[in-house]
């Protein structure tokens, strides 16, 4: 049943997944953390493939959804403990 | 004779003829409304209203557009809609605190509501699509059920007030979105699914909630859609939540006319063709209407896309407008 209720409940479950995941042991892995200047040395800070960071307009759908990502785990990671818990008290008592 | 209420034996039988209309007494106005209590009924030509200092809301096109009857003069003199009291058998004085007492009250409760949610719900945009006609709600309605032949799809910008460019209210410009029939649509919608299961002979008020959760969790997941995707897509200045919650809830029209052909009991092939048309016609009007927002075309933004970019944009339009399908078949399934 599509109700309030499910879908809060399926989009805590989706940001938890999004909170979960490892920075340096998957993001990294796969290429999607969050943009620090990869290569050290003298490389020009973006590349043809639309990986450009500094010039808004050129930023690729890659960077924008990377950006997404990094911005919802950094802002959500302290509401999420609170919301979790009250979640779970409410499961243990009342769930059924 | 001015009043009818006697409280002796009453006159001969002659017809008491009213020598103005009746009476309708007169909204408290409060300093808060910036342009006073806009009624859109006529009022007698011989009343007099206060209309408070007129703010120069950023909208001015509410005062024009009001009926001719009712031009807002600007009065020294504040209230005087005291209704004749007296007649109805209440001390004066008493009538006239208790009235100060109410107007307090309420100038109270609208500066607490001013205050602390004042600037979450944004007023005048609110009223800014709120401000439809009826000849605009026929033609608009026309425009959804069949939008093929249509020409122009860009929406009209208004002459510049004070420097800065507005679109014109729904009531000029066919192509403005509105919340007004959106807001009917949903209502009527959630009515109707209920009275189907009611001839299907298993309503439940329950139904009616969730009806109307519903729909709302399908506007909410439209609109969250196509905002993420304008985010994804880096379109400049994507227009606002109001007008894609606008356009998102178009699509309740041809809710409507699957399930009033259900309803009619046409049988299923014709009930799937109501259906596909509404989906298509919905559809088109999607895509038309978000197609100024996401695709630039005024001289000044066509150089900001670049064609790798204005081919995703494309196909994000058109996947938007297939998964109309999804959300329709939701709405559908009562």
């Amino acid at each position: 049943m599509l109700t309030i209720g499910t879908i809060l409940y399926v989009s805590l479950l989706l940001i938890n997944a999004m909170a979960v995941l490892s920075e340096d042991r998957f993001l990294a892995r796969i290429g999607w953390s969050s943009v620090q200047n990869p290569n050290a040395g003298f490389q020009p800070p973006y590349d043809q493939s639309g990986y450009g960071f500094t010039q808004q307009q050129d930023a690729g759908v890659k960077v924008r959804l990377i950006t997404l990502i990094s911005a919802v785990r950094t802002l959500m990671r302290i509401p999420l403990i609170g919301l979790n818990l009250v979640i779970i008290v409410y499961e243990l008592i009342l769930g059924g | 004779m001015a009043s009818n209420y006697y409280s002796r034996s009453p006159p001969p039988l002659q017809h008491p003829v009213p020598t103005h209309p009746a009476f309708i007494p007169e909204p408290p106005s409060t300093p808060i409304s910036p342009q006073g209590y806009q009624r859109f009924t006529s009022s007698p030509p011989n009343q007099q209203y206060a209309a408070r200092s007129q703010y120069h809301a950023p909208f001015q096109p509410i005062p024009h557009h009001s009926p001719p009857t009712m031009q807002p003069q600007p009065q020294p003199h504040i209230q005087q809609h005291i209704p004749d009291f007296a007649a109805w058998g209440v001390n004066d004085t008493t009538a006239q605190f208790g009235m100060q007492l109410g107007h307090s009250a309420v100038a109270a409760g609208q500066d607490y509501v001013q205050k602390n949610f004042g600037g979450m719900i944004p007023v005048t945009m609110l009223k800014h699509h709120f401000n439809v006609s009826n000849s605009y709600v026929i033609r608009k309605l026309q425009l959804v059920i069949f939008p093929w032949r249509h020409k122009p799809w860009t929406r009209k910008v208004r002459r510049t007030e004070a420097g800065h460019t507005e679109w014109q209210p729904p009531r000029d410009d066919i192509n403005s979105p509105d919340l007004y029939i959106p807001l009917m649509a949903l209502v009527t919608y959630i009515l109707v699914s209920a009275f189907q299961t009611g001839l299907q002979e298993r309503f439940h008020p329950q139904i009616l909630g969730s009806s109307a959760t519903r729909a709302l969790v399908v506007v909410l997941l439209d609109f969250l859609f196509v905002k993420c995707g304008c985010y994804l897509l880096n379109v400049q200045g994507t227009g606002q939540v109001v007008d894609l919650i606008a356009y998102g809830g178009y699509k309740f029209v041809g809710v409507i006319l699957t399930l009033f052909a259900g309803l009619l009991k046409l049988g299923p092939t014709l009930y799937t063709l109501v259906f596909l048309y509404a989906f298509a016609a919905n559809a088109l009007f999607v895509l038309r209407s978000l197609r100024s927002v996401v695709l630039p075309e005024t001289p000044a933004n066509v150089g900001t896309v670049n064609p790798a970019s204005r081919k995703r944009r494309i196909g994000f339009l058109f996947l938007e407008a297939v998964l109309q399908v999804v959300y329709m078949g939701i709405l559908v399934r009562v």
